[in-house]
């Protein structure tokens, strides 16, 4: 269990719609900035969360459960969903390297991910997708 | 979020205000449909205000870039904060959207 003095360093929450996963986000801005966490990598944390859960949410078994801790300098983040089996580390990344022209939008939120991730690890248990996501701070 | 609009010489400025994420970012997709999908100026998007940029915003830079490139408008970001830059950079949309410290900076792109 994560605990600074009294304090449970720890959130978690259910969102159905993006109306909830924009006020969870919100949220979740507020209690982990109690927890000493910069802006940016508040940011960080909230477009992970942002970019997984609104794919479950439009694709997705809803609800899709979200769970936020900080131990030991590491944040962990776990997304699920009771959707058909997704793997979203197996998403194909856009080639960011490409002109306007030929630029497409998909694919830029697993890029996101990726980048600002130490760790992605899905499964699937008990007819769930779980994604376990850390990130040293 | 909160979306204003201004003028400035031949330039259209356009403040996002708040969080451009999967729920606020359709908003802005529609915005823009109603009054900017035959751009008549330049375009800037003022990003002084914006707090939080996700890939679903990203979406809807790529579009407005675009038409801009179609109607052969410039079209730029400026005054955003660091973090909302990282993402331009990290999606290598600054390849072909300026990403602008101040407005006079814009007028002389």
């Amino acid at each position: 269990m994560a605990r600074r003095g009294d304090e449970l360093m720890e959130f978690s929450g259910s969102i159905s719609t993006l109306e909830e996963l924009h006020a969870l986000s919100l949220m979740v801005h507020e209690v982990a900035s109690d927890w000493g966490i910069s802006e940016k990598v508040l940011f960080e944390v909230s477009l992970i969360v942002e970019e997984f859960c609104s794919n479950s949410v439009k694709y997705g078994g809803i609800p899709v459960g979200v769970g936020i801790k900080l131990a030991d300098s590491v944040i962990t983040i776990m997304i699920t969903d009771s959707g058909k089996p997704f793997d979203p580390t197996e998403v194909a990344v856009p080639d960011v390297t490409l002109p306007l022209e030929e630029r497409k939008a998909g694919g830029l939120g697993i890029h996101f991910v990726n980048h600002f991730a130490d760790t992605i690890v899905y499964s699937r248990e008990n007819g769930r997708n779980i994604l376990k996501i850390e990130k040293k701070i | 979020m909160l979306i204003n609009t201004s003028q400035k010489e031949n330039l259209q400025i356009v403040s996002i205000e708040g969080r451009l994420d999967s729920l606020t970012a359709p908003e802005l997709e529609l915005w823009i449909r109603d009054n900017l999908a035959s751009p008549e100026f330049d375009v800037v998007m003022d990003f002084s205000n914006l707090d939080y940029i996700s890939s679903a915003g990203l979406r809807v830079m790529l579009n407005l870039s675009k038409a801009a490139a179609r109607y052969s408008r410039k079209f730029s970001v400026c005054q955003a904060q660091d973090h909302i830059r990282e993402v331009f950079e990290i999606s290598g949309f600054d390849s072909f959207i300026p990403l602008c410290d101040s407005l006079d900076d814009v007028l002389a792109l």
